[in-house]
């Protein structure tokens, strides 16, 4: 809904936009963590990059001799350690520590430790299962106003309890946040719209992460939009055990993939 | 208390004592229109009393037997003065005529605007429809709403937002009736213009504090919007085209008698089609209308009957999203004069607003709303030449649907879900009595008692230590709280809430022309208003208070300044208020309202307060007219955790709340060029509200991200602009009915660019802030009739 009644009257109406200098408040740096934990893969990576002033351009990053340790501990107390890896993995000032003797099991808790700047930063998640999908169809619609071409998918909901699902869409980076709406009886369907036809990933995830993921949606997608909603801080899953005020940014996330590849269904003429 | 009981011992000797008293009463009209006049005064010279028309224009004030010189008067129109003799019980109805142009010019004080310093009412503004009509606004269109914020303490978020703040309240604490029923959307177009058709309103009364005992279930304000009644002796049509709407009102007796009246008045837009000249896009639709419907019949000299409509619509679509939300109210009200002391009004009052959505890619509708049943009994009881006592009782059935989900078409896969109606009792019984204690001293003394009880038929969620909403030490969040079982109330209520709320308001008349009013009130809001957007949007939700939400509960304290000038040509006022609120709905970070079931999860509980002082000098009469306003206020806000634990929002400490304005100005100017051309100007400043900037900015993902700062630690830059416009009336000829006008104007004069909106692009060389102003300068042009 939102932002389309304001772009009528923004078409209509005199309106202006203008890039302006504002002061911000006091500028902090904090850590920014992030995963590539996927079920299957052999690599699991940790990165990890700084915050820096708003206006500014991106930074080099953490300097690696701030980082005195990197691990992961399994639930049943198997911990593994992580090394940073040179090169090409570097980039947008993210460093890249990485293991490939973390074997990766569905329903099992994974315990991060990073050691930086002698504070000590914990994160925990758990890797949930994600269903295969069912079946899939396109839909062409003609519209009142205009021509849509959708695509519904069908999958079973795995757990008893609430699952999180997430759709997206690696080339758009459109994310859509499935809710009880699209439950009929045991299965879930979801119909997107905006994809590029190639593929589509499938996550079911904490509820955290799903919740978190939106706000980084709506933070990232912003604009013209007077009803969005108030903007605030996003915390992850991850938090700072020796100094709790020097909160870091990011989220370790650990999932397992599902990945629909597009395709393999027809397409409408 | 030791106060209270002086008090109605006063009252009561004073009762006793009195000598045989004999009732002088009836009601005031408009003589051409036949319209009853609202605060008319009808002063009795000799001994220096006075009283004034209620909102039925009916009047009735009780007197020792004796001959008397009486005023009868109300501004701009002409005054009646006669003897009477008094003794017996007195019944006599008045029609005033409105004063012409000449006459203006030398009229006594009695017509003259000016500030009532006598009577026990603070923080109170009247404001005259023809008043709301020489404020320009955005496209030409009238609207009574937008022109409160030219009031002091009284300010808005900006353009295109809905509904207005009071004294650093939110947009959810003010009542606002339209003939007495509740609106909750007062605006169309998402802000862009008021839901009221200007041309059908006969009076709109702003309270600011000193509200009295009779109203109540807002914390904040009360905006009392009177309808005219309709012309009880010609047919009159009245009307307007706009660059945006056209409005027309149809007015008359039914009758030849001219004991009854009707009115329909209608607006419709056509901004889609003025949008289109200017732009191709496609797939658009853009509308609102609304229709107000009245009917009143004097059943005989003692009994009156009004039966009145209001429809408000707005209707949008955008490719597949389509949306349509409005009011919708029906009354029926019965005036009934008992006796020549005791004045009645019961009233029958429903209420609905609606809001749907439909989603085309979900093959998906989507609807929820508010329905209110109220049935109201009032009483005015005119005791004696020095004592007034009102009293009565409402009770209000609520009715909240948040939300439904249904297919909207065939081989649609969406579900039908239907989150649980929410029902409650709001209450109330209230006496207030307006006493003048001798010549200098009037007391307004009130005591409302209200009651709500939250209604069973729900399924409630229970939480581990009766916390809906638990903070986790380590990661520094609020999360929501551990689900021990669910509870169904069946008949049972799932609360109940009872409170008093005392009034008090005291005017000392310093001299003939200065009075210093003090007032205190306590109000208690059971209804709230769940909005996490930067703007308050139309899908906003209304939760019932109830096992897990508290009532708002605000103290009130002001005291003013009350001046006229010798010559009556200026009237100033000055008021100091502090109000403090508890239980005020903080949220959790990130919260989206939308289709949740259970919100108390998301919600902390904090306190707010605000204090501020305002200024308001008036110029009354002359060719040049108009008010400087000025106000120098803060609203902060604070939610502690102490009841959810953890540090609350932003460490617990006081923070700027979204309606907090340092300074507000305006100055409002009506100037008479020649008989045919006026013109006048408005002119607005506020400081920026407070919003919340990134702190600074990381990469995750693929994503560019802000990190934000604590909540509104920052400030939009200050908001003004100028307006002007120019009318000019068709030449006059008495024998010609038809009375047309042009009305020109330009809104935001110097092309101010204000900052409406502000957001924060992304991009690897750094980051930038851009500001979005909805209006630059925008001429336009409407012609208004009426024959």
């Amino acid at each position: 809904m939102k932002a389309f009644c304001i772009l009528i009257i923004v078409f209509v109406l005199s309106s202006c936009t203008e890039i302006i200098e504002v002061e911000t408040s006091s500028e902090k740096e904090r850590l920014v963590i992030e995963s590539s934990f996927v079920l299957g893969k052999p690599i699991t990576r940790i990165y990890l990059s700084v915050s820096y002033p708003y206006f500014e351009a991106l930074n080099d990053g953490i300097n690696p001799s701030d980082v005195s340790e990197v691990s992961v501990t399994t639930s049943k107390g198997n911990t593994c350690r992580y090394h940073l890896i040179q090169g090409d993995y570097n980039y947008m000032g993210k460093y890249t520590y990485q293991s490939d003797e973390l074997l990766l099991k569905l329903d099992e808790t994974y315990t991060l430790k990073i050691v930086y700047k002698n504070e000590i930063y914990i994160g925990k998640e758990t890797l949930l299962e994600t269903p295969e999908v069912n079946r899939g169809n396109f839909n062409y619609n003609q519209g009142i106003y205009s021509d849509t071409t959708y695509f519904t998918f069908f999958f079973d909901d795995l757990y008893v309890e609430d699952n999180f699902y997430i759709i997206q869409d690696y080339s758009d980076r459109i994310y859509y946040f499935v809710d009880d709406n699209n439950k009929s009886d045991d299965e879930v369907w979801v119909r997107i719209t905006e994809f590029d036809y190639s593929n589509v990933v499938l996550l079911n995830t904490s509820e955290h992460y799903q919740k978190y993921m939106s706000v980084l949606v709506s933070q990232r997608d912003v604009q013209y939009d007077p009803y969005a909603n108030a903007t605030s801080i996003a915390k992850g899953n991850c938090y700072n055990k020796t100094n709790p005020d020097n909160y870091p940014l990011g989220y370790f996330s650990v999932l397992d993939e599902k990945v629909i590849h597009l395709p393999d269904y027809i397409v409408p003429n | 208390m030791k106060n209270i009981q002086l008090l109605i011992f006063i009252i009561f000797v004073n009762t006793i004592s009195s000598q045989q008293l004999y009732t002088f009463s009836g009601i005031v009209k408009d003589k051409d229109s036949g319209e009853t006049l609202i605060d008319a005064t009808i002063m009795i010279s000799d001994i220096n009393r006075g009283v004034t028309t209620n909102e039925y224009g009916y009047f009735s004030i009780n007197l020792p037997s004796s001959t008397y010189k009486v005023i009868i008067s109300y501004i701009g129109y002409e005054f009646i003065e006669e003897t009477i003799e008094l003794n017996k019980n007195i019944r006599e109805n008045y029609s005033l005529s409105m004063l012409s142009s000449e006459l203006e010019e030398v009229s006594l004080s009695y017509n003259y605007k000016k500030l009532n310093l006598r009577k026990a009412e603070t923080s109170v503004h009247k404001l005259n429809i023809e008043e709301v009509k020489s404020i320009p606004m955005v496209l030409g269109e009238i609207d009574p709403i937008k022109s409160l914020s030219s009031l002091p303490g009284v300010s808005n978020a900006g353009e295109n937002t809905i509904g207005f703040n009071v004294r650093g309240g939110a947009a959810d604490q003010n009542l606002i009736t339209i003939d007495e029923a509740v609106i909750y959307n007062p605006n169309h177009l998402i802000g862009l213009v008021s839901s009221f058709n200007g041309d059908a309103i006969k009076s709109m009364k702003l309270y600011k504090g000193g509200i009295p005992a009779k109203y109540g279930g807002r914390i904040s304000s009360y905006l009392d919007i009177k309808l005219k009644d309709g012309n009880t002796k010609h047919i009159k049509v009245e009307g307007g085209i706009g660059v945006v709407s056209s409005r027309l009102m149809i007015e008359g007796p039914i009758n030849n008698k001219e004991n009854g009246s009707f009115l329909i008045s209608g607006r419709t837009s056509y901004v889609e089609n003025v949008a289109k000249i200017f732009t191709d896009i496609k797939g658009f639709r853009l509308g609102f209308y609304d229709l107000n419907a009245k009917v009143n019949y004097n059943l005989n000299e003692n009994n009156r009957l009004f039966i009145s409509s209001y429809l408000g619509k707005d209707d949008i679509r955008w490719n597949e999203i389509h949306n349509d939300f409005g009011n919708f109210t029906s009354i029926i009200r019965w005036n009934n004069i008992i006796n020549n002391k005791l004045f009645s009004n019961l009233s029958l009052i429903h209420s609905n607003y609606e809001y749907n959505l439909k989603l085309d890619y979900k093959a998906m509708s989507w609807e929820s709303g508010i329905k209110s049943y109220n049935v109201k009994y009032d009483l005015s009881n005119n005791y004696s030449d020095v004592l007034n006592i009102e009293y009565g009782l409402a009770s209000t059935y609520y009715v909240l649907n948040p939300g439904y989900i249904t297919p909207s078409e065939a081989g649609s896969l969406i579900v039908v879900k239907k989150l649980q109606d929410k029902k409650a009792i709001e209450s109330a019984l209230y006496i207030s009595a307006d006493y003048e204690l001798n010549d200098n001293i009037s007391i307004r003394l009130g005591l409302r008692y209200s009651m709500f009880h939250r209604l069973g038929n729900y399924t409630l969620k229970l939480y581990q230590n009766n916390a809906p909403i638990i903070y986790d030490d380590q990661l520094g969040v609020y999360t929501k709280g551990i689900v021990t079982s669910e509870k169904d109330y069946g008949s049972e209520s799932i609360a109940v809430f009872s409170e008093p709320e005392p009034r008090l308001a005291i005017s000392f008349v310093l001299d003939d022309h200065n009075s210093l009013k003090f007032g205190y009130n306590r109000t208690i809001q059971y209804m709230h208003l769940l909005s996490n957007t930067i703007s308050p949007t139309p899908y906003d939700n209304w939760i019932p208070s109830g096992k897990y939400i508290e009532p708002k509960k605000a103290n009130q304290y002001n005291i003013g300044l009350y001046n006229n000038s010798d010559d009556y040509i200026y009237s100033t006022q000055i008021e100091a208020y502090y109000k403090e609120t508890k239980n005020i709905l903080d949220y959790i970070d990130g919260v989206d309202f939308i289709a949740i079931e259970n919100v108390e999860q998301n919600i902390l509980r904090g306190e707010a307060v605000s204090y501020g002082l305002e200024l308001m000098v008036k110029k009354n009469k002359g060719n040049f007219t108009g008010w400087i306003s000025c106000t120098i206020s803060k609203a902060k806000q604070r939610a502690k955790g102490d009841i959810e634990g953890g540090p609350g929002v932003n460490n617990g400490d006081w923070y700027y709340s979204n309606q907090d304005r340092l300074i507000d100005i305006s100055i409002v100017g009506m100037n008479k060029l020649t008989k045919r051309w006026s013109t006048g100007f408005n002119f607005t400043y506020q400081t920026g509200r407070p919003s919340t900037f990134p702190e600074s900015r990381y990469s995750y993902g693929d994503f560019l991200l802000p990190s934000y700062s604590d909540r509104n630690t920052d400030r939009y830059t200050p908001y003004h602009h100028l307006d002007i416009f120019f009318t000019r009336k068709r030449k006059a000829n008495q024998r010609r009915r038809w009375k047309g006008e042009w009305v020109y104007s330009i809104y935001n004069v110097y092309n101010r660019q204000n900052m409406d909106l502000i957001y924060f692009d992304n991009e690897e060389e750094g980051g930038s802030a851009t500001k979005f102003s909805y209006f630059g300068i925008v001429p336009s042009i409407s012609y208004n009739f009426k024959f």
